[in-house]
């Protein structure tokens, strides 16, 4: 089987215990407006196109199958996505960093390599491998795939999962995984599907699953202005965690650090300016005013 | 930091860096006084004289004494090694771009008046007038230098601290008397030993006789203050000072002062980089151990002292050549303290010794002492933790070594297992049997990227055209890597084969002409073999050159490898042409070689296997030779900034580097922004190196934003970050927490800090790629969280 992995970050040391290393698959059900990885959204590959960087050589157009790039008289190039495969041989031409290429085809074997890289931090540091994405679940055959050669070799796996998936696929996926790191985002339905596109109800209930089959879950909530960065929107994520005795739980400050990928993918980036407002800051004035009982709550990874 | 010693640091800092010309002058008069005497009796006699007409000062608040210079932070001159610099430039030390001295118009005169004395018999001077005239004539094309050691004495040794402080110096004259009483007159070398314990013998007497001085002054400013607390303190001093360094000391406080003596009179006998001050927290424990257990001694007065003897550390400064101080800028000058790492019987040996002088560094933040800590897999969380927390806090200064890799290299070159494994380092990361070796440490750099651009040039430098090395062949003709690593070991042979005749002919001339009697009596086994330092006395003796730009090379041949030979993207003419030419119009050829090939620092062992290569093509070159010591030449791949001006004489290289930019930093750091895949891949990377046939040590720079340190339980990551470097076999690192003047300079040159990472839960942004408006808020929020 072969998986679509957008990027791979070694040393992560936020998103699981130890050191990790992250694997970022491509697809994700969710659309939420504060997305940072914008690239990790639509299932197939996409080429990023910085303008600004690109100097109008023109070597990418002459290796275009598809001609989704032309260069106009002034020498500007055009790029149609619409015409674009993924093939990602400009991105292999280009030489001002101008055109890359999010996502390319990976083996379970060519993937568990890469993990296996750093297997000496993660063995003086409790570390493993994260799944991430988009939505790992997205990929079912490969993740389960991969966490099964993970587990073979001994490397501590976990997923960083939207919960947004076919219950059946998250059944399979459950033993494999040592550890969930499941976002909530909100526990309101309707503000829920107002900001990713979906409702929670599938959420919730695979939390529940994943709760009951004694897996080891972290709940991460994104805290995002304007959406969920009160006490009236948190407090029952908090209440809902004690229900199900999930003890730890992370708050997520907003940030734009993907803000820049939507230019480049041809797409507006919708959150609401917060320049100005240090989200950390404020996520620790909120975590002041929570009742954390029975809780472990941590700010960031 | 205890109210006293802020006092002390806030002083140290008001006191501006000046020129001192007490030595120079009692240099100049005692050398006329001696011409008839014997070389070590002479050497002696003029240190005697030094250390009898210098000032003596003993400053309010301070415990430990012993003053440098007359001034807190000012050098002294040593015009006996070389002359010309001081009377030629001492105009413009105060004004100079790197390390500015002030000096008056009168020191000025009488150094005009004193110093030409000098010209025609100072060391360096000498040696160049007996250098061959071929020698200095490839010396002039730059590819390899040795200008440090025609300035000073050779200094990159530890004092033998833990014999020393066992002992005193009354002990050693008696040693040495009876040898020179025991020696066999009609013996062939009968006077070469009679001259040298003479000498050892009455630099024993003056060492003594100096910290009878500071005794005498305590005492007199004992009986003049009005205070009772600090006149307790002044007859401590005394006492200690009339105690030590002529006997082995009763107390911690004592210990101090004895190391403090011996370090200030090495550097007032000969000069000399990196002196350094060996494992202090091992030597120093028995000491500490009995004051506590006597309950003299409390952690904050222990703490309070240390803290003291750091700033008298840092008061030991040193004054370069206009020429020298683009190599060594800044005011460290390689006084290494070595921390943590095994005892002879091989466990960890870590104390509370080595946990309080970490936190010793914490409180003061000063450029000095260096702080080395040596990593074996059980050193424990309590003596990792206060290191990573220094890190964290800015402390860029501190080094993790390989404790296993390097005792297996010292074995490598010679040491006894016991000796290994009691190793310490001087200044930048080279290794030493503590007290026990002659290393001849940084003596003299080779450029091994400008060997790859003769290599590639028939021998001929591609900036001047100069004919400056063997004529390979004309690359063109090069039909696959092997051509190309062929003709970069006959440039590299030649100029390494040069270097070893220069380092020898230095070697000659402080061997007969500068002996070090007060050196020779802290160094196992001068005193045995009758021998002094410089001629062979220690017990190990190496010399150990340095390359520059390694990976520069490694990259290099990594880009040719896959671009001209493999894929054939390239023609070897047109890089070559491109190389030559600066790639005035051919600028995406330059970028082709930058980015569509391999770099070093990603682990990927395409390019980390051919960085390798260039590492052992120096150490098998210099394996051929042996000094005029009777040691190996063994190599070092460590710089502070040589980089820098190597790098402005190297044509451009086929890493897509520029002509005349910087060659890779440190020894052996990835090219600046090249490593993008974060620091595990820059530790596997380096892991793949073969260290322990570079025995002289490696220096790897690594740099992180603070967010790695963001959140619970980070610091202890970052100490498993580096357990797993130091298991993956790496020599050395260090870390730099950036600050937000990096982050400005990566706003501004954002192609040289592509490595630079964010970090956050769920998704790391590198630095360069964000938009503006957040750069911006991440420097304010780095700023806070400084505060």
């Amino acid at each position: 089987v072969e998986g679509t992995v957008f990027n791979i970050q070694r040393h992560a040391v936020h998103d699981g215990p130890g050191i990790r290393t992250l694997i970022f698959l491509k697809g994700c059900p969710l659309s939420c407006t504060w997305c940072s990885n914008p690239e990790s959204q639509a299932y197939g590959p996409e080429v990023l196109f910085d303008q600004e960087e690109c100097v109008g050589c023109g070597d990418c157009v002459a290796v275009c199958p598809t001609g989704a790039l032309e260069q106009t008289e002034d020498g500007r190039i055009v790029y149609r996505r619409e015409l674009c495969v993924g093939c990602g041989k400009c991105a292999g031409e280009c030489l001002y960093d101008a055109r890359s290429l999010a996502g390319r085809l990976y083996t379970t074997e060519e993937l568990l390599e890469e993990i296996r890289k750093d297997e000496a931090f993660y063995l003086t540091s409790g570390g493993g491998v994260t799944f991430s994405g988009g939505e790992p679940l997205a990929q079912p055959g490969f993740l389960g795939e991969t966490l099964l050669a993970c587990r073979e070799t001994g490397i501590h796996t976990a997923i960083e999962t939207t919960g947004s998936a076919a219950p059946e696929r998250l059944e399979k996926i459950i033993p494999l995984v040592d550890l969930f790191l499941y976002d909530i985002k909100q526990l309101d339905s309707e503000k829920h599907r107002d900001m990713t596109s979906v409702s929670n109800g599938l959420i919730l209930e695979n939390l529940r699953r994943v709760v009951d089959s004694g897996a080891s879950v972290w709940i991460r909530i994104p805290v995002v202005p304007g959406f969920n960065d009160s006490v009236e929107a948190i407090t029952p994520i908090l209440d809902h965690a004690r229900q199900l005795g999930v003890s730890r739980v992370h708050l997520l400050p907003y940030h734009a650090y993907g803000s820049n990928k939507y230019r480049l993918l041809d797409r507006p980036y919708e959150m609401p300016g917060t320049r100005g407002v240090d989200m950390k800051q404020r996520v620790e004035t909120l975590l002041t005013s929570l009742d954390c009982r029975e809780l472990t709550v941590h700010i960031g990874g | 930091m205890s109210e006293r010693t802020m006092r002390l640091r806030a002083r140290f800092l008001d006191a501006p860096r000046e020129v001192d010309i007490e030595r120079a002058v009692a240099v100049t008069e005692a050398h006329r006084h001696y011409l008839d005497k014997s070389a070590s009796v002479r050497r002696s006699l003029i240190l005697r004289d030094i250390l009898s007409t210098k000032s003596v000062i003993i400053r309010n608040d301070e415990l430990i004494v012993g003053n440098h210079g007359s001034r807190i932070r000012s050098v002294p001159l040593f015009p006996e090694y070389a002359v010309d610099w001081i009377l030629s430039q001492m105009d413009t030390f105060p004004t100079r771009r790197g390390d500015q001295f002030a000096i008056t118009e009168e020191q000025k005169a009488i150094l005009r008046e004193k110093l030409p004395y000098w010209q025609g018999r100072c060391l360096r001077d000498q040696i160049k007038g007996a250098a061959p005239p071929e020698l200095l004539a490839v010396l002039s094309h730059g590819v390899f230098r040795n200008e440090n050691y025609t300035m000073s004495a050779p200094g990159h040794m530890s004092p033998d601290y833990a014999t020393l402080l066992d002992r005193g110096f009354e002990s050693l004259r008696t040693e040495c008397e009876e040898r020179r009483d025991a020696l066999d007159i009609s013996s062939p070398d009968y006077f070469r030993h009679y001259d040298f314990y003479s000498g050892c013998i009455i630099a024993c007497e003056a060492v003594i006789d100096f910290a009878g001085r500071y005794a005498d002054e305590a005492e007199r400013l004992a009986a003049k203050t009005r205070d009772p607390g600090r006149k307790r303190e002044l007859q401590t001093i005394a006492e200690n000072c009339r105690h030590v360094p002529a006997n082995r000391p009763e107390t911690f406080h004592q210990a101090l002062q004895f190391v403090y003596f011996v370090q200030l009179i090495m550097q007032l006998e000969g000069n000399g980089l990196a002196i350094a001050l060996g494992r202090l927290d091992q030597i120093l424990y028995p000491f500490y151990q009995v004051d506590r257990s006597f309950g003299r001694l409390d952690q904050e007065q222990a703490l309070e002292l240390l803290e003291t003897f750091y700033l008298k550390i840092n008061e030991i400064d040193k004054i370069y050549s206009n020429e020298a101080t683009r190599f060594l800028q800044g005011p460290g000058h390689g006084q290494c303290i070595t921390l943590g790492g095994v005892g002879p019987d091989g466990r960890d040996a870590g104390n509370e010794l080595t946990v309080l002088l970490l936190e010793t560094d914490h409180r003061i933040r000063l450029a000095q002492p260096d702080i080395a800590l040596r990593i074996n897999p059980d050193i424990s969380e309590e003596v990792l933790m206060p290191a990573v927390r220094n890190i964290h806090k800015g402390l860029n200064k501190i080094k993790i070594f390989n404790d296993e890799v390097i005792v297996r290299s010292m074995e490598g070159i010679g040491a006894t297992t016991t000796d290994a494994r009691d190793h310490c380092f001087l200044g930048c990361s080279e290794p030493v049997m503590s007290g026990k070796t002659n290393s001849w440490g940084n003596s003299g750099h080779v450029n091994l990227a400008k060997c790859l651009e003769l290599a590639l040039n028939d021998g001929r430098c591609m900036l001047t055209g100069t004919q400056m090395g063997p004529q390979t062949g004309d690359p063109t003709g090069f039909t696959g890597l092997d051509d190309v690593l062929e003709a970069f070991r006959t440039q590299l042979s030649y100029f390494v084969h040069q270097l070893v005749a220069w380092d020898n002919l230095l070697d000659y001339h402080h061997a007969h002409f500068a002996p070090l009697p007060f050196y020779s009596l802290t160094i196992d086994s001068c005193i045995e073999r009758g021998l002094d330092f410089n001629a062979g006395g220690a017990k190990y003796n190496t010399t150990s050159p340095l390359g520059v730009g390694p990976i520069t090379a490694g990259d290099s041949l990594a880009a040719l490898k896959k671009l001209v030979f493999e894929e054939k993207r390239l023609s070897m003419e047109e890089v070559v042409e491109g190389l030559r030419s600066d790639f005035a119009d051919t600028e995406k050829i330059r970028l082709t070689l930058e980015k569509k090939a391999p770099k070093f620092g990603n682990d990927e062992d395409y390019v980390d296997a051919l960085c390798n290569e260039v590492l052992l093509a120096f150490v098998d070159e210099l394996s051929k030779y042996t000094n005029y010591r009777g040691g190996p030449y063994i190599a070092g791949l460590y710089y502070l900034s040589a980089n820098i001006p190597f790098g402005r004489d190297t044509a451009a290289t086929p890493n897509g580097r520029r002509a005349g930019e910087p060659l890779n930093d440190g020894g052996i750091s990835p090219s600046h922004g090249a490593d993008v895949k974060g620091a595990t891949a820059v530790a596997k990377s380096v892991g793949k190196l073969d260290h322990v046939r570079v025995p002289h040590g490696s220096v790897l720079n690594q740099r992180f934003h603070p967010s790695i340190f963001e959140g619970e339980g980070k610091e202890k990551l970052f100490g498993d970050y580096i357990r797993g470097y130091i298991t993956l076999g790496g020599w050395e690192s260090q870390f730099n927490v950036v600050t937000n003047e990096t982050l400005r300079a990566a706003q501004k040159d954002p192609h040289s800090y592509r490595d630079l990472v964010v970090r956050v839960a769920g998704y790391s942004a590198f630095f360069t790629q964000l938009e503006p408006e957040l750069q911006e808020d991440i420097i304010q929020r780095t700023e806070q969280e400084k505060l």
